[in-house]
């Protein structure tokens, strides 16, 4: 008997310390192990405290107690309801002052010293008179509250009767259990009709984190498509292209330039490659993203050296000479006349774009990146409308980077872009005088996204 | 009986809430392991040029600090491989940081270059540890060398540190990335052209001509008869064109008119035919050159009221690329009294050269 004693005690002794460990799991299951002890009046059934939160030292906490009172044989009267908060299901309560500390371990939340309880569910009456905090019968300092209902009524063979006081303030420390031994009486407190205990607890708050790695895929090339929307093809017309990995190209060529305006693609017919540019980019930055041109200046040149020129010669000091082996620059958005040199982006291509995150669609407005006002070379307006074309064009031969696109979030809602594609379209037209001769420039283009 | 239920009882759950009690600790030690420096914002790289290969390139990063907590080294480690703190990291093909300086900071500053732990893939600036000051924050270094390879990404990872030498653990962190790009030409050919057209009327740009015969009527040896025609030319070759005229005098089988060898007035009553390039007022007849000043009639053929015919001769020239010019050709036809009578007629080619 001794050591069957001493094994059950400490078998228990074992079992409480693991619970403890393992509080959060077992809120609901501890009355469950409770349920063979010896008690004073029949056990309140079914019963759970519910926290609005269990985040050590929050504020404002709303505690619900539910509930079923068993049936006693006829009506049973409940007038007084104590609930006290103690550090253990049984005994003695070890708490400090529940009006005051959130600091100690006993994991008892502060009671609002005027505490005011909300009955709901199949009272028979749910006025309360008063809901005072007091000391617990149990031991320790204002860590009980008593309900004075307003009428004494049958509550017999309820099911889920609901307790609701708020304005605790939950102990500071995590993974702090308390209990809430209540008592229900059919008067001001002497006649004990009811009783539970209902366990609760702080909780260690989770932090979930993941991360997910900057991306920017950028590239420059050539492409045979002319349209916001045919299939994205490489240079040669052999392939689509998905991604970077099928970019290819790094010339796009003007073909025969005379006094008529030459716009890519050019075909072959007139010594063209029949290609126009290609930025094609994907990038998860969510602040922005932008796409900047700078004309490469050719070395050992003083005047022009960022034009459309023949190699080695020296542009006239006048940006407007017509006699000089350089095309003269269309620094201000404009149309082709006379003799004139510039870019434009035609559209973009939505071609590559998934789709998973967004609808990217350029004739509506919706795309990630957009033309800026003196690269649009049809129309544009995020989020409204946008129409492929080249009716201006542009070029900034000193060789500083100018921004030609830039995201919006006002077309997909997101600066994210998944591969969307600067259709580049050049053009050029000569002047009656501008020399004979091979001209070319080159230009080197930078994305910057910033996260 | 009744106790030994409950000690089954407590026991079989007592092994539950152990097993969860240890899944649990896993759990939270699990979550605890990974604390994380905080991520800066607003953070990117923009590179002066993208041009795989190129060298002195300024490689400007900005970004803003979340934490307040004071800072005495930013350490910038390049990597092509991941953007991820902590993951191993491999040099971008081609890329040289090591000649980095520092030319510009702005919002928390008094940094210089210092010694990093790996030279090849990381740049460390540091100060007196100091307070940091949570505003947009750039760092622009100079002399670097862009990777070689084009169309391929880095990623710069930034490390902000207590220490002053990069060590201990990163109050803040945070990456950004660049790519290179290849070199983009746009290439054009503009050919050699020559643009002339004849006719007995032309438009400037030569975009229509009508005619091509000029009728004098019936000679007289009282009164000079008068005609003209017109050609246009324009050329973008540097050294111009001429244009010739070539042709013989009016004749009528073995009976000519003569053709005036030297610059001459008009004289009725005597055998003459001769051309110029210019408004007349004896006879009233031609106009001058209209469009482009560059193009000008040839001296025997630019006096007014004065003639000439030469077969072969360059009637008009221009010394360089010129847009259109109009000449308009006046001809005088005058007879003398024992001027043969006939049907007189000559057929004259004009040819526009330039040399290129």
């Amino acid at each position: 008997m001794q050591s069957l004693y001493t094994r059950i005690y400490k078998d228990l002794r074992k079992t409480t310390l693991l619970a403890q460990a393992a509080v959060l799991s077992i809120a609901t299951v501890l009355p469950f192990v409770m349920m063979g002890m010896a008690s004073a009046a029949p056990q309140v059934t079914e019963r759970e405290l519910q926290a609005s939160t269990a985040i050590p030292a929050d504020t404002g906490v709303t505690l619900t107690w539910i509930f079923d009172t068993t049936d006693l044989g006829g009506a049973t009267n409940v007038d007084h309801i104590e609930i006290e908060f103690c550090d253990s299901p049984l005994g003695t309560c070890n708490t400090e002052d529940g009006g005051a500390d959130n600091g100690a371990t006993d994991g008892i939340p502060i009671i609002n010293a005027a505490p005011s309880a909300t009955l709901s569910g199949p009272w028979t009456t749910t006025a309360v008179t008063a809901t005072t905090r007091q000391a617990g019968d149990g031991g320790g300092t204002n860590n009980q509250i008593l309900i004075d209902k307003t009428n004494a009524d049958d509550t017999n063979n309820a099911d889920e009767l609901q307790i609701a006081i708020g304005g605790f303030t939950n102990d500071d420390e995590a993974n702090q259990s308390y209990y809430t031994r209540m008592r229900l009486y059919s008067d001001t407190g002497t006649t004990l009709v009811w009783e539970g205990v209902f366990a609760q607890s702080t909780a260690q708050t989770l932090n979930v984190s993941a991360r997910v790695q900057e991306r920017l895929d950028f590239c420059v090339g050539a492409t045979v498509t002319d349209s916001e929307s045919a299939n994205l093809r490489d240079s040669g017309d052999t392939a689509d292209i998905s991604s970077c990995a099928d970019v290819d190209g790094t010339t796009v060529d003007l073909g025969v330039v005379d006094a008529n305006p030459s716009e890519t693609p050019v075909g072959t017919a007139d010594e063209g490659n029949n290609t126009n540019g290609l930025a094609l980019i994907n990038t998860n930055a969510v602040v922005g993203t932008t796409v900047q041109y700078a004309a490469i200046q050719e070395g050992g040149i003083t005047n022009g050296p960022g034009r459309l020129k023949v190699d080695g010669a020296e542009c006239d000091a006048s940006a407007t000479s017509t006699t000089d082996q350089c095309f003269t620059s269309l620094g201000t958005a404009g149309a082709l006349s006379g003799e004139s040199f510039g870019m434009t982006i035609a559209g973009v291509n939505c071609d590559v774009n998934s789709g998973a995150g967004y609808t990217c669609d350029y004739t509506a407005g919706d795309t990630s990146i957009g033309p800026v006002a003196d690269f649009t070379g049809g129309t544009y307006t995020a989020g409204t409308t946008g129409s492929y074309g080249h009716t201006q064009y542009r070029w900034d031969e000193g060789g500083s980077y100018v921004t030609i696109a830039q995201t919006s979030s006002a077309g997909t809602g997101t600066h994210v872009i998944d591969n969307e594609a600067l259709i580049l379209v050049f053009g050029a037209q000569a002047a009656l005088t501008t020399p004979t001769g091979l001209y070319d420039v080159d230009a080197d283009f930078v994305a910057t996204p910033t996260f | 009986m009744g106790v030994t239920f409950e000690k089954v009882t407590f026991l079989a759950l007592g092994k539950k809430l152990a097993l969860l009690s240890v899944v649990l600790a896993f759990l939270f030690g699990f979550f605890s392991l990974h604390a994380r420096a905080d991520n800066i914002l607003d953070r990117s790289i923009e590179i002066s040029s993208a041009v795989p290969g190129e060298g002195n390139i300024d490689y400007e990063i900005d970004f803003r600090p979340v934490t307040a907590s004071p800072i005495g080294s930013v350490v910038f480690e390049f990597c092509d491989n991941s953007p991820l703190p902590n993951v191993s990291c491999s040099l971008t093909n081609g890329l040289d940081i090591t000649s980095a300086t520092l030319t510009t900071q702005t919002g928390n500053t008094g940094f210089v270059v210092g010694a990093a732990a790996s030279p090849a893939t990381q740049v460390l600036i540091s100060r007196a540890v100091a307070p940091i000051n949570l505003v947009d924050s750039s760092y622009t270094f100079a002399n670097m060398l862009n990777p070689s390879s084009p169309n391929s990404t880095t990623y710069v990872r930034i490390y902000l540190y207590a220490s002053t030498d990069g060590t201990g653990t990163p109050v803040d962190e945070g990456s950004v990335a660049f790519s290179t790009a290849e070199n983009f030409s746009v290439g054009a050919y503009v050919p050699p052209f020559l643009t002339f057209c004849v006719g007995e009327t032309v438009a400037l740009d030569c975009s229509s001509t009508a005619g091509d015969l000029l009728e004098f009527g019936e000679l007289s040896e009282s009164t000079p008869r008068s005609a003209t025609s017109q050609f246009s030319a324009a050329t973008n070759d540097p050294e111009g064109y001429n244009i010739f005229s070539t042709g013989s005098t009016m004749t009528s089988g073995n009976n000519i008119i003569n053709p005036l060898t030297e610059q001459t007035r008009s004289i009725s009553g005597e055998s003459q035919f001769g051309l110029n390039l210019r408004r007349n007022a004896q006879p009233n007849v031609g106009a001058n050159p209209q469009g482009s000043n560059s193009g000008r009639p040839a001296n025997d053929y630019n006096n007014p009221n004065r003639y000439k015919f030469e077969n072969g001769a360059v009637i008009a020239r221009s010394p360089n690329s010129t847009a259109y010019t109009r000449y308009t050709v006046s001809y005088i036809v005058n007879i003398s009294e024992d001027q043969a009578p006939g049907s007189y007629s000559t057929s004259l080619i004009y040819t526009a050269i330039a040399s290129f």
